[in-house]
């Protein structure tokens, strides 16, 4: 308790000063305006559930090279990492489950009917203008209903084509290369080619040898250690992506986008002590991908939006030693339509209807080729004057299974409801008070019903229930402090009929149940801060810490009640600072992740010791012209702390990266 | 000198706030381990632990104290304990992922030598042993199995031969090591290695997915297979060395067991419709070749899934190790009337006992 406290005291040693001096609220609202882009998500300081964001400029300043590295910042997200530039990476929100968080690329979520984890590996950062991290709902009403079907979303948003008025070409170029055979060439090109229509194209290539050092304890006590490389950690992949967008007389606009993505690596597997296992197992991704984007206004008092897309990905898996080669085949179908109704400048109303179609085939003996209708409607309205808005949401989720061999009767239906609040109590008071209230409904996987070693058609869907209640602050106090915005929320979810794997007499032979709850309580601390000491020197200042207390409450009989989950942190931290200056950008990143347990049962011998990950950057600018070139240095892992997320899979550590870039 | 004092300011205000976070979250402490007492007797308890999470451990119960140290290696152990066996003043243990044998004084219990399995750069993976005149045999799980010799006296590999695919468990008897070829549930045979020659002389067809061999001393073998997960689940052989005959026997004996003297104690393990285990345990006169009980408990003590079953050659009390593959597992020690004496908490996956 005594962290927290001092947490808090912290925060508000730097709040408080500047509460006390006059507001001008016209200036925190254009900050607010700039803070996020418009067609995003809308204010984070008015938003009734917490919503943070990370754009390109601040990407750049953390080191981040993967969408999971700057996923990391966020308050309240859990990113569980095997390790390397190679290793899977998935994101939870608030130990949630990475199956509760939706990956929505452009504001459309990508699909994974056979795992429902997205790798936030594959999306290069190069490509991404913003990062907007969602837990529970966006109050932007005029949305998809799939993006709202979680208990959260990390919505990725590309570079824009470039925009009428802008320059007509646009370049960028860039080359990164570092530690352990990491190499990186990135190019965009984006053109306006008519009045109507602009396009981009963009192309990411990154190698990775992913043989890094590692020390790895022996034993509890006095076992020494051992020095170590990974073995089978290499990386290679690449992507290009293509964008035409459209903004058309009738004022409709158009973003039609396809992407390929190739990713071939090692899967290195536990880091068995004593041994060096040599290359084995190998996995390949192929991902074809193609959506549209179709926004129109029919009239002034009715928007329009449709949504539709094609994904089609592929995976090989091969394991030589087994003489094993497993292919798996997924093709996901989208369409959506959502209409917005504006009654009035204050109260607005959305119909958004999805329907989803995603089947699934391999060469397993198991193979079953599953295929799953959804149908998703949700009702949202949303009521907003500046000191309150309120946002209300009604989602319908139907779903039908259908398999090729083998008898399933998989039928889901549920209303979730979700409703949010923000107001501000005194108006020349910069503080906002906020709630919310969301019902989620987790249909199982795939993977979990017909992929398992027992498989269960008969499994129902998880049943997850989210509460928060949080503080907003967002001001300016004088030249010294441009920007300053603080949050606070506390929060409370439940999960019921959690699906877990239930052992067999045989280890090999699990089975997968509903059989789990788990009771999940915490605050999340979120201040960014921007300090102004001198005409040139300009500090960027971020902090998130999380408290957290994930139990696990399935039967008072085991022991495992009450213990925590796994892995689940109780304390967390991270934050980054940029320095600007006039002649070279100085940052600075921390990331810190408190005691957790390897296992459900909590005993000494599971415990993984806390870490603090710490990297700096140095960026230098030229600009010429219209032209801008850009060198940086990076070192990630400054004081070579060796630590794990997932147990026996090392992370680097320290390494080093190189960049060049230029914009034109 | 100012500018430098600002560039360092927040990075330390970070570092105190890590610092504190740290400092608040202290270890949890592990239990230490109980003093050696020389001259004490007890038994020593194998804990797989959980593959990936280097766990394996080595439990020990001393009867003298009634303590349980829960691994008397403290972690060091590595990856995946598959089995264990005393042969002369050693205890040799293989632990599968990390691909070599733990030597352990019996007396000192304390790790003496270990013994890495390779073949050039390629880690070989032990399963189990059997010892037969100063040498140790342990099955390789690998697509093409193999059995490699260790010398006892200098500790050494000395040769490697090939049986079957992914074998299992290996006995030695009369100059001829039989080998379980499990094939990783898909195999049916024994390979027959002549000793002396260290080469595989023939197969015996037994049932599907042999698992566990152990001979008595009348010259039979006797051997769990684990059948096809399905409509077969698998079941008790016994083969005659002398004419390599195989004959079913009917008893639920489908896992481990161990032989004490005449006597075998046996568990099995069946899946309810739920794939809920249902374990079954008995008793085989290997003598008379009869059933003699076709239960080890008697006062309704429930083992949710059994793992490993020991015989105190002394007092012939049964021990019966439960697990749930995830937490720590419990020893149920039972007296001949079938009554649990005492419960003891070990490692992860209790599977062997030597008693020492």
């Amino acid at each position: 308790m005594v962290k927290h406290i001092l947490f808090l005291f912290f925060c508000l040693a730097f709040v408080a000063p500047c509460l006390s001096a006059q507001q001008d609220t016209t200036k925190i609202h254009s900050l607010d305006e700039v803070e996020v882009k418009a067609s995003a998500q809308g204010s984070s300081f008015k938003a009734s559930s917490p919503v943070q964001v990370l754009k390109a400029d601040d990407l750049a300043k953390i080191n981040a090279l993967q969408v999971s590295d700057a996923v990391k910042f966020f308050a309240g997200a859990q990113v569980k990492d095997y390790g390397g530039v190679g290793g899977l990476k998935t994101v939870s929100i608030r130990s949630l489950g990475a199956g509760y968080t939706n990956i929505a690329y452009d504001g459309i979520p990508v699909p994974d009917y056979q795992t429902g984890q997205t790798d936030l590996g594959r999306f290069a950062l190069e490509n991404v203008e913003m990062l907007a991290f969602h837990i529970g709902e966006s109050d932007q009403i005029f949305q998809t209903a799939k993006v709202q079907s979680l208990a959260g979303a990390l919505n990725i948003i590309t570079q824009s084509v470039p925009a009428e008025g802008e320059k007509k070409q646009k370049l960028k170029a860039s080359l990164k290369a570092g530690s352990f055979g990491f190499i990186n060439p990135s190019v965009w090109y984006g053109q306006v080619l008519n009045k109507t229509f602009s396009a981009n194209v963009s192309a990411d290539y990154l190698q990775s040898d992913g043989d890094y050092p590692f020390k790895q304890t022996i034993g509890h006590t006095d076992g020494g250690i051992d020095y170590k490389k990974r073995n089978n950690s290499d990386v290679d992949k690449w992507n290009v992506e293509m964008n035409l967008a459209g903004n058309f007389a009738n004022e409709g606009k158009l973003l039609f986008k396809t992407l390929y993505y190739d990713a071939q690596r090692g899967l290195p597997g536990p880091a068995f002590y004593y041994v060096d296992m040599p290359a084995g197992e190998r996995l390949n991704d192929r991902n074809f991908s193609t959506q549209i984007h179709y926004t129109q206004a029919a009239g002034k008092k009715i928007d329009f939006q449709t949504n539709a897309k094609f994904d089609f990905a592929f995976t090989d898996y091969t394991n030589p030693e087994q003489n094993l080669k497993s292919l798996f085949y997924q093709r996901g179908f989208y369409l959506n339509a959502t209409f917005l109704y504006k009654f009035s400048e204050q109260l607005s109303f959305s119909w958004a209807n999805d329907g989803d179609y995603g089947n699934f085939s391999s060469n397993q003996k198991n193979n079953v080729s599953p295929s799953r209708k959804s149908w998703l409607s949700a009702l949202s309205g949303k009521y907003e004057i500046p000191v309150f808005n309120i946002t209300a949401k009604l989602l319908s989720v139907i779903a039908d299974d259908d398999v090729q061999t083998g008898n399933t009767a998989a039928h889901y239906q549920h209303l979730s409801p979700y409703i949010g609040f923000s107001v501000k109590p005194v108006n020349a008071f910069p503080v906002r008070l906020r709630a919310f209230y969301k019902n989620t409904f987790r249909m199982p996987t795939f993977g979990d019903m017909y992929y398992s070693p027992v498989t269960n058609v008969n499994l129902k869907p998880e049943n997850a229930r989210q509460y928060n209640l949080g503080l907003t602050l967002s001001t300016a106090c004088g030249d010294i402090f441009p920007y300053l915005s603080v949050s606070g929320d506390v929060y409370h979810n439940r999960v019921q009929n959690k699906i877990v794997a239930v052992p067999t007499a045989n280890m090999a032979f699990w089975s997968v149940r509903n059989y789990g709850k788990a009771l999940i309580k915490g605050l999340d601390l979120n201040a960014t801060a921007h300090i102004q000491t001198g005409p040139q020197f300009l500090w960027r200042i971020n902090g998130v810490y999380t408290f957290q207390n994930a139990l696990d409450k399935t039967d008072p009989q085991k022991e495992t009640y009450n213990k925590r989950l796994i892995y689940a942190t109780r304390h967390s931290a991270s934050g980054y600072i940029g320095l600007q200056t006039p002649w070279i950008e100085f940052n600075y990143t921390i990331l810190y992740s408190g005691k957790r347990y390897d296992s459900t049962i909590n005993i000494p011998e599971s415990q993984m010791k806390p870490f603090t990950e710490q990297g700096i950057s140095f960026v230098r600018t030229f600009n010429s012209n219209q032209k801008r070139f850009t060198l940086s240095a990076e070192c990630l892992n400054l004081f070579d702390v060796q630590y794990e997320v997932v147990r026996s899979y090392p992370m680097p550590g320290r390494s080093f990266r190189f960049g060049i870039k230029f914009n034109y | 000198m100012k500018q430098l004092f600002y560039m360092m300011k927040w990075p330390v205000v970070f570092a105190i706030l890590a610092l504190i976070f740290t400092a608040c979250e202290k270890d949890d402490p592990i239990p230490e381990n109980e003093p050696y007492i020389p001259g004490s007797h007890g038994v020593f308890i194998l804990n797989e632990g959980s593959m990936g999470k280097n766990n394996a451990g080595l439990s020990y119960f001393n009867f003298e104290t009634g303590n349980t140290t829960t691994d008397i290696l403290s972690g060091k152990l590595g990856d995946t304990g598959q089995d264990m066996l005393a042969y002369g003043s050693k205890l040799y243990v293989s632990v599968n992922e990390s691909a070599y044998i733990r030597v352990v004084d019996l007396y000192a219990r304390a790790s003496v030598d270990s013994i890495a399995l390779k073949d050039g750069s390629l880690p070989l993976k032990p399963r189990y042993l059997a010892a037969y005149e100063g040498k140790i045999y342990a099955t390789i799980s690998a697509k093409v199995g193999s059995v490699v010799r260790i010398d006892t006296a200098t500790l050494k590999v000395e040769a490697v031969t090939k049986v079957g695919s992914y074998p299992e468990g290996i006995v030695a008897v009369n100059g001829k090591l039989y080998v379980a070829n499990g094939g990783q549930g898909a195999g049916n045979t024994l390979s027959v290695v002549d000793i002396a020659g260290f080469r595989e002389e023939r197969t015996i067809t037994v049932g599907i997915n042999p698992y566990i061999i152990r001979a008595d001393k009348y010259g039979d073998l006797y051997l769990t297979y684990q059948g096809d997960f399905g409509e077969d689940t698998g079941g008790m052989q016994r083969i005659d060395t002398k004419t390599g005959s195989v004959t079913q026997l009917a008893i639920s004996a489908n896992r481990n067991f161990v032989i004490d003297d005449d006597l075998l104690y046996f568990f099995g393990v069946t899946y309810n419709a739920d794939y809920s285990v249902n374990g079954s345990f008995g008793v085989f006169d290997v003598k008379t070749e009869t059933l003699t009980a076709n239960s080890i408990i008697s006062d309704g003590t429930k083992i949710d899934i059994p793992y490993g079953i020991g015989v105190n050659p002394q007092t012939k009390d049964v021990y019966i190790a439960d697990t749930d593959y995830a937490t720590p597992g419990t020893i149920y020690i039972f007296g001949q009337d079938g009554k649990n004496k005492k419960s003891i908490r070990t490692g992860i996956n209790p599977n062997t006992f030597v008693f020492y």
